[in-house]
């Protein structure tokens, strides 16, 4: 079984590498309206589990179409060659190299079809037909092999009929896509079609149709996983800062709410890179407002002591090694004191560990202090943050799941962010309950799993309306 | 120290690297401790490297469980050491402190008692067999669900034990240690029981050694020394009471060993009172015999109910260990990474370097007043004669040539031989929005060889939106007498569609 090899053809600047970009979901093609961007053909091969299932080529435009013409023409009828002989006299051209110097482009974009790939016509569905666009159209059928024409309305799709018309005469299958704006069951469409064109090549077409289907669910999966998380760890932060002996806590306010804000920032921008990447998007810049905090009451003092004890351990500590102390006692005197030693050295243990625990505080070891007093910001306990943020990412991912990857510039996350749909409320009140139990027991990765499932429905919800 | 490999040397591991039996502490301390190194990574990174593992693993564990897999993965993603390190010496330190204990309890608990003379036998149990017995009362109390509220037990199996070790434990290398007994809000619950239970196996280790410590001491003792046993209490008890009771206690282990089970003779030979003159009346030999007994009841009562608490403790472990371990967090998005569906896509070359910046040479703000007008590829298409091209361009025409598009290149150059003889500037009108070949510069280059170097040649961009690719190609050009301008706003007219293909009637229907 062949391995289908489809050869994206066309006049240049119609969107072949927007096409190309957007089914190859490869963000490093070019894209520009200068003719010659393409200048030599480029493979994307489509493997799943390392195995190929299908190859795109992406070709330079068609520069001297009638040349080639003229010279495929005055071949054939120098050589009395049949229609049956036309894929053989393109095979020459191909194969000439002093040809080849003098077309280049059409070297480049003739030579996978030769070597047996299907043809994809891509043309401008915003744009008049032209009859300019018939030397090439010719060439191809020339070349005797399967194909089919892809209408892309790159600035509307005022002449799509047209073109639809016209095409219908060269080509058995004609498609319209957006290349740029098309959604992903489109795109499986389309390659559904190009499984049309060789009966041969339809199991690996569909197969690939499969793998790419089975990937959205996963990738959606793993976008709410990761927000879940971001999520998870947000409600978690806190930001710590000793005190000196008689400083006061709020010198400090206005640093560690900063701090604080930023780590949250930092948290938020880290989960929609990390979306981005599960959508292979590695170049987006996003335009969009920070996230805003509006919290009075962040701030929380306590106390630290070195080995990360607390008072009440070394209260505890102290009394167990005097109860230890005075049961020696009692053992001692074979137990004719009645554990009145255990007792009264527990007692005794704990009160010295009262003691000590407040000058251990003050208490300086190699001009290190053992303790002292400290002022934290956070965690947040404003019900509305989690919601905030749940709502931020739900955009940002239908926003980064719709783009394709022929779209280029930044994206406006602000733009249509009003449009989402508000959350039922049954799922708020599910939600609710959701966080709260995170912002109890953050680490619990059932209370996270559970997160992540409500999450993921949300948004599979999404990806059921168009982006915005 | 043994040090872990890096991820590419991992990759070659096989699976039977994945340790025997279920997973232990170490294994998920490294499990929590790799995952927490991820969170440092790129979902990119992390994709690209968990997609390999997932790979291998498909082929060489198809049908494992989650737990395997993320066996299977730790296997090949951790670094550093592994918290087998800490943990090792954690056992060390419990086995010789315990060791040492034991040894000098039993010492203490068989010093020779001056005014007396004896060993007295209920105290070498109490100290011996009776406080482990509280010990093991604490040990089970701290299993309990909530166990370690109490106040004792939360300071010897909650927060201070668990913060020292996670101080210990800080550096990179182990910080899945400090992770999985941090107390802070992301320790949280989901390793509260693994904790315990680690906590109370580890006690066991240091209660067995400090166990058999003592055994040894007393064993010791009684080869090298010349041990006088003797029982005393205050109550009132009769030997014979005592003989019941010393009986009742060497049931499990009297059958196997007579000598071990105390005589009636032996008993009420060997009682004491500390008014009473020391070793008076009392066969040596005799206050000797009881030594089988007491080290019997060390090992019946002390021993092996601590060895039956590790394994119990042992074996609860392991299963809380496996119940957390596919839920520690991120292990989730590892099993979610290994399971996707690997697809790439994206080209296997480098694509070409970026076009520059277009350039802006040649653009004029206008057309002439005048001049002879080309209609390059049809973008005249629908303007009949030479006033309504002019009337399109705002310009009063000469003449309407047309060459390009569909028509053949013989009329192209019968244009080109046209032009020689104009006088004038010359217009080519060309369709904007599309972009210039290099027909077309094919074109304008044999046009300029005809005219001479002189003549004014003005490309006209009918319903162009964007000039700079023009420009860009105006450019690459080189000629300083041509130049373009945006042409006046208008519709491009529509060439009717064709009825079938126009430029070869003998091709057949479509391609096949």
């Amino acid at each position: 079984m062949t391995t289908p090899v489809f050869a994206v053809v066309g006049h240049p600047n119609k969107g072949k590498s927007s096409l190309v970009a957007t089914l190859a979901r490869d963000d490093s093609v070019h894209i520009a309206p200068d003719p010659g961007t393409t200048r030599r053909a480029r493979a994307y091969p489509m493997r799943v589990g390392g195995r190929v299932l299908y190859t795109l080529v992406d070709t330079p435009g068609f520069q001297r179409a009638r040349r080639v013409l003229a010279w495929l023409r005055e071949t054939a009828e120098r050589e009395q060659a049949s229609a049956a002989d036309r894929p053989e006299l393109v095979a020459r051209f191909v194969r000439s190299p002093e040809l080849a110097a003098r077309h280049p482009d059409e070297h480049e974009l003739l030579a996978p079809i030769v070597e047996g790939a299907s043809i994809l016509y891509v043309v401008d569905g915003s744009v008049p037909y032209g009859r300019e666009y018939e030397p090439e159209m010719e060439v191809l059928r020339w070349t005797g092999q399967p194909s089919m024409a892809v209408v892309n309305p790159i600035r509307g799709a005022a002449h799509v009929d047209a073109w639809q018309k016209a095409l219908g005469q060269y080509f058995r299958i004609v498609r319209v896509l957006d290349a740029v704006r098309s959604e992903f069951d489109e795109r499986l469409d389309l390659l559904r079609a190009f499984g049309e064109l060789r009966e041969d090549w339809r199991d690996q077409l569909l197969e690939a149709v499969d793998a790419l289907g089975r990937e959205r669910a996963q990738r959606r999966t793993r976008s709410a996983q990761i927000i879940a998380s971001a999520i998870a760890e947000v409600l978690a932060h806190a930001e710590e800062q000793r005190l000196e002996p008689g400083e006061l806590p709020e010198t400090h306010h206005a640093e560690l709410s900063q701090r604080y804000e930023a780590a949250l920032r930092g948290m938020e921008r880290r989960a929609r890179r990390d979306v981005e990447a599960v959508y292979d998007h590695r170049e987006l810049i996003a335009h969009e407002s920070e996230l805003e905090l509006l919290e009075a009451d962040l701030f929380d003092e306590d106390s630290w002591l070195v080995f990360g004890l607390r008072r009440s351990d070394v209260l505890a500590a102290g009394a167990a090694g005097g109860a230890l102390g005075g049961g020696a006692l009692d053992l001692a005197v074979g137990g004719a004191s009645l554990f009145a030693g255990a007792a009264l050295g527990a007692a005794a243990g704990a009160a010295a560990g009262w003691w000590s625990s407040r000058k251990l505080a003050q208490l300086r070891v190699v001009d290190q202090p053992l303790g002292g007093r400290l002022v934290r910001c956070g965690p947040s306990r404003n019900p509305n943050l989690p919601f905030v943020l749940l709502g931020r990412a739900r955009h940002h991912h239908a926003v980064v799941a719709g783009r394709t990857h022929a779209e280029r510039g930044e994206v406006d996350l602000e733009a249509g962010r009003d449009a989402r749909a508000p959350l039922e409320p049954g799922t708020r009140t599910q939600l609710a309950r959701q966080f709260a139990r995170l912002a109890r027991t953050p680490g619990d990765a059932g209370a996270r799993a559970e997160l992540a499932r409500s999450v993921e429905s949300l948004l599979a919800a999404d990806e059921g309306r168009p982006a915005p | 120290m043994r040090v872990r490999e890096g991820p590419a040397l991992n990759a070659a591991r096989a699976s039977s690297d994945i340790p025997k039996g279920s997973p232990d502490a170490a294994e998920l301390c490294d499990l929590v401790g790799a995952l927490d190194r991820d969170r440092e990574r790129s979902e990119d990174e992390l994709r690209a490297r968990d997609a390999a593992i997932g790979r291998a693993a498909l082929a060489e564990l198809p049908d494992a469980d989650a737990t395997t897999r993320l066996r299977h993965w730790l296997a090949r993603a951790r670094e550093g050491e592994s918290a087998e390190e800490v943990f090792g010496s954690v056992t060390l330190v419990a086995v010789l402190l315990g060791g040492l204990l034991g040894g000098l309890a039993a010492a203490a608990a068989l010093a020779f008692d001056g005014p007396s003379g004896r060993v007295n036998v209920v105290l070498v149990l109490a100290v011996l067999v009776g406080v482990q017995w509280l010990g093991l009362a604490v040990a089970v109390l701290a299993l309990v669900p909530g166990g370690d509220r109490l106040p004792l037990l939360g300071t010897l199996h909650g927060s201070a034990w668990r913060r020292l070790l996670a101080r210990m434990a800080r550096r990179d290398a182990v910080r899945g240690v400090a992770r999985v007994f941090r107390g802070g809000r992301l320790g949280g619950a989901l390793h509260e029981r693994v904790r315990r239970l680690l906590l109370v196996s580890w006690s066991q280790v240091a209660a067995t050694a400090f166990t058999v410590g003592a055994l040894a001491w007393t064993l010791a003792l009684v080869a090298f020394t010349d041990l006088a046993f003797g029982w005393s209490t205050t109550l009132d008890v009769t030997a014979q009471q005592a003989h019941r009771g010393a009986v009742l206690l060497a049931t499990p282990f009297g059958w196997a060993w007579p000598a071990a089970v105390p005589s009636l003779e032996l008993v009420e030979a060997t009682r004491f009172f500390r008014v009473a003159p020391a070793a008076a009346g009392a066969d040596p030999v005799l206050l000797g015999r009881w030594w089988p007994f007491v080290v019997a009841c060390i090992g019946c009562y002390a021993l092996l109910p601590r060895l039956v608490l590790w394994f119990a403790v042992s074996r609860s472990l392991r299963g809380a260990i496996a119940e957390v371990f596919v839920a520690a967090p991120g292990a989730q998005r590892v099993l979610a990474r290994l399971d996707a569906v690997s697809i790439e896509t994206r080209a296997t070359t480098p694509e070409d370097a970026a076009p520059g910046p277009a350039a802006a040479l040649g653009l004029t703000e206008a057309l002439p007043e005048a001049a002879t007008v080309v209609s390059w590829s049809g973008a005249l298409e629908g303007h009949a004669d030479a006033a309504a091209a002019g009337a399109r361009l705002g310009l009063a025409a000469d003449g309407l040539h047309r060459a390009g598009g569909h028509l053949d290149l013989a009329q192209d150059e019968a244009v080109v031989r046209a032009l020689r003889d104009v006088r004038g500037a010359i217009v080519v009108a060309v369709r904007g929005f599309e972009a210039p070949v290099l027909e077309l510069r094919d074109f304008l280059e044999s046009l300029r060889d005809a005219v001479g170097a002189e003549r004014q040649v003005v490309l006209a961009l009918l319903d162009c939106d964007d000039p700079a690719p023009w420009a860009r190609f105006l450019d690459t050009l080189g000629d300083p007498r041509l130049a373009a301008a945006v042409g006046p706003p208008g519709r491009t007219a529509e060439p009717e569609t064709p009825q079938r293909p126009a430029l070869d009637p003998g091709t057949p229907e479509g391609p096949a």
